[in-house]
């Protein structure tokens, strides 16, 4: 049946099984029963326009082609019962299907154009989010310079030393395979750094996988490690080593843990002169969800922006453009969990957010 | 100009120290490499604080300091060591150098202002620059005191006399002012002279106004 055709991504989505396989499932006895009674009923009794509530509910499982074809197939029914129908007032008969008919065309056309307008909505989100990541990106961009170019410039130093080791008489050889070791490494270090900082500005589709969120943690502290020493702050990770595996984007999380670091650290350095410190923790949450928490010793929030922290072009940061909490809390939202913010301990503010595990079911 | 090779003086060298001040471990380990290479002795520091804390040995030296540094920038630093009466020349490398950056550094006295990466020989003649400008402060010093202990070693008496020579007295005049025999005021002069090591007035001249100056 068209019905099931029709509803391929249904199974794609991370909701349970049985909730995906169900609605349809529904979607189907509803159209039989409607069409049986349509159909035993005299042409008096308009039960087709019942189909209406069909056209709805296929929208909640099928894209747009899905509720066209779900419609084309309520219409064909109604005719058919139309057809099949065995006595009554043929001309109410008539009136009746032609309004069934009228019915459901509207809310077919309703029901597209509201599903259109979600996937530019999503469409937008996404992009702003890529926007998002580009601006985190270019504020970071001077950091990330001298993170690439202190290798760089180490590689060209030991190169050159290196060159004098042999040119010496007699040839140094072991200070010289030395020299070769140290830009070996360096290079390495240059490389990892690319590969972390391209792997942020991709804009790859959204996937979701199974991962260690502390290895996020991990590659965005690698990331902020050039400013977080050049502003002299301390990290303190208490990461769980008993994290269950969760299913998610690691790059959009690695983007949310990124721009909660960065706020942290431009509170702090927003912040008079004390005790410079972040951080970073993990934990079990839920059945078999993680938690986690970031805190500084920054300037904390103003209580009168407590209330819209998270809201979009909101931001109390000079030149900021108010979108990195918003991003933040869509991408959570998106993976399930939960993200709020409370003062700290360390008398600046605390970050907190929560992802679900797989078998708790994403919405 | 990477041929390795080495400019004149080169063996003097080997009395001065580099001091490196980067807080990149593989920046600090590769610039001691480059320097060993060439046969000179490089402390590398991560930190102003760290290197300040150590004791400055007697011998020339020269100052490699990154500009980007943690707690202190190196330009801060720069003014803070001038402050200091060892005057000790610096050579600043950095990573993303502009212009007002490298203004302020020269006027301050800075010998180069080098931007990551940049080629060794460059690093390694503003070096050399430097522990000449430092071993040259340091004879200039040393000239100094032997001047001062010199001018020390006089008598009240010979002082006197020795501004009223300077000021283009006659020995007749000096005499006469300060009620002595001519005779007693050429024996003092001719002392005088001798302590200070000078075979000319002219010669005493430049003498005492490095002292008067310094």
């Amino acid at each position: 049946m068209a019905l099931h055709d029709t509803t391929p991504d249904s199974s794609t989505r991370p909701s349970g099984f049985l909730r995906s396989a169900t609605l349809p499932l529904v979607t189907l006895l509803l159209s039989v029963v409607i069409f049986i009674i349509d159909t035993v009923t005299k042409y008096e009794v308009a039960a087709a326009t019942f189909y209406v509530v069909v056209v709805l509910l296929s929208t909640r499982f099928c894209r747009t082609q899905g509720v066209v074809t779900t419609s084309a197939v309520c219409i064909a029914l109604t005719i058919a019962s139309f057809v099949l129908t065995p006595g009554g007032n043929f001309r109410s008969g008539i009136a009746n299907t032609v309004i069934s008919l009228t019915a459901i065309a509207a809310t077919t056309w309703l029901a597209v154009s509201i599903e259109a307008a979600r996937v530019m909505a999503e469409r937008a989100q996404a992009h702003l989010a890529h926007v998002a990541r580009i601006m985190t990106l270019g504020e970071m961009a001077a950091s990330i310079a001298h993170e690439v170019n202190q290798p760089l410039a180490a590689i060209v130093t030991n190169a050159h030393a290196g060159m004098r080791w042999m040119r010496s008489d007699p040839p140094n050889m072991a200070k010289a395979t030395a020299s070769i070791d140290s830009i070996v490494n360096d290079a390495t270090r240059a490389s990892e750094v690319i590969n972390r900082v391209r792997a942020l500005a991709t804009h790859a589709p959204v996937e979701r996988i199974g991962m260690d969120i502390n290895d996020v943690v991990h590659e965005v502290l690698a990331l902020v490690q050039s400013r977080l020493r050049h502003s002299r702050i301390a990290v303190r990770t208490g990461l769980s080593g008993v994290l269950p595996v969760i299913p998610g984007d690691p790059i959009q999380l690695q983007q949310v843990v990124l721009n909660l670091v960065s706020n942290a650290i431009d509170a702090i350095e927003a912040a008079p002169e004390g005790e410079r410190e972040i951080r970073v923790a993990s934990s079990p949450f839920g059945a078999s969800g993680v938690m986690i928490e970031i805190e500084d010793s920054g300037t904390g929030i103003d209580p009168s922006v407590a209330g819209n922290l998270f809201d979009a072009f909101r931001s109390t940061k000079r030149g900021g453009m108010g979108i990195g909490l918003s991003i933040c809390r869509s991408i959570i939202e998106a993976h399930g969990g939960h993200i709020h913010a409370e003062p700290g301990t360390l008398r600046g503010a605390r970050f907190c957010f929560t992802l679900p595990g797989e078998k708790e079911g994403v919405s | 100009m990477t041929e390795g090779s080495l400019p004149e003086g080169m063996g003097e060298d080997i009395d001065g120290a580099v001091v490196i001040i980067d807080d990149d471990p593989s920046m600090r380990q590769a610039l001691v490499n480059l320097l060993d290479s060439v046969g000179m002795a490089a402390h590398s520091f991560a930190s102003p604080r760290e290197f300040l804390s150590w004791p400055l040995p007697d011998r020339p030296l020269c100052l490699v300091l990154d500009i980007r540094m943690p707690g202190k920038n190196g330009l801060d630093f720069q003014q803070d060591l001038a402050q200091l009466q060892d005057h000790i020349p610096v050579v600043f490398i950095t990573a993303h150098g502009d212009i007002p950056m490298s203004v302020r550094a020269m006027k301050a006295g800075a010998i180069e202002f080098l931007t990551k990466p940049f080629k060794d020989q460059d690093l390694l003649d503003a070096i050399y620059a430097g522990l000449a400008q430092s071993r040259a402060r340091r004879h200039e010093a040393i000239a100094t005191a032997d001047l001062r202990s010199r001018y020390a070693s006089l008598s009240g008496r010979e002082r006197q006399v020795m501004g009223m020579i300077l000021e283009g007295q006659l020995s007749k005049q000096i005499a006469a002012n300060l009620g002595l025999s001519e005779i007693t005021v050429k024996v003092c002069r001719s002392q005088m002279m001798r302590k200070m090591k000078a075979t000319s007035l002219l010669d005493l001249g430049r003498v005492a106004e490095k002292i008067l100056n310094l």
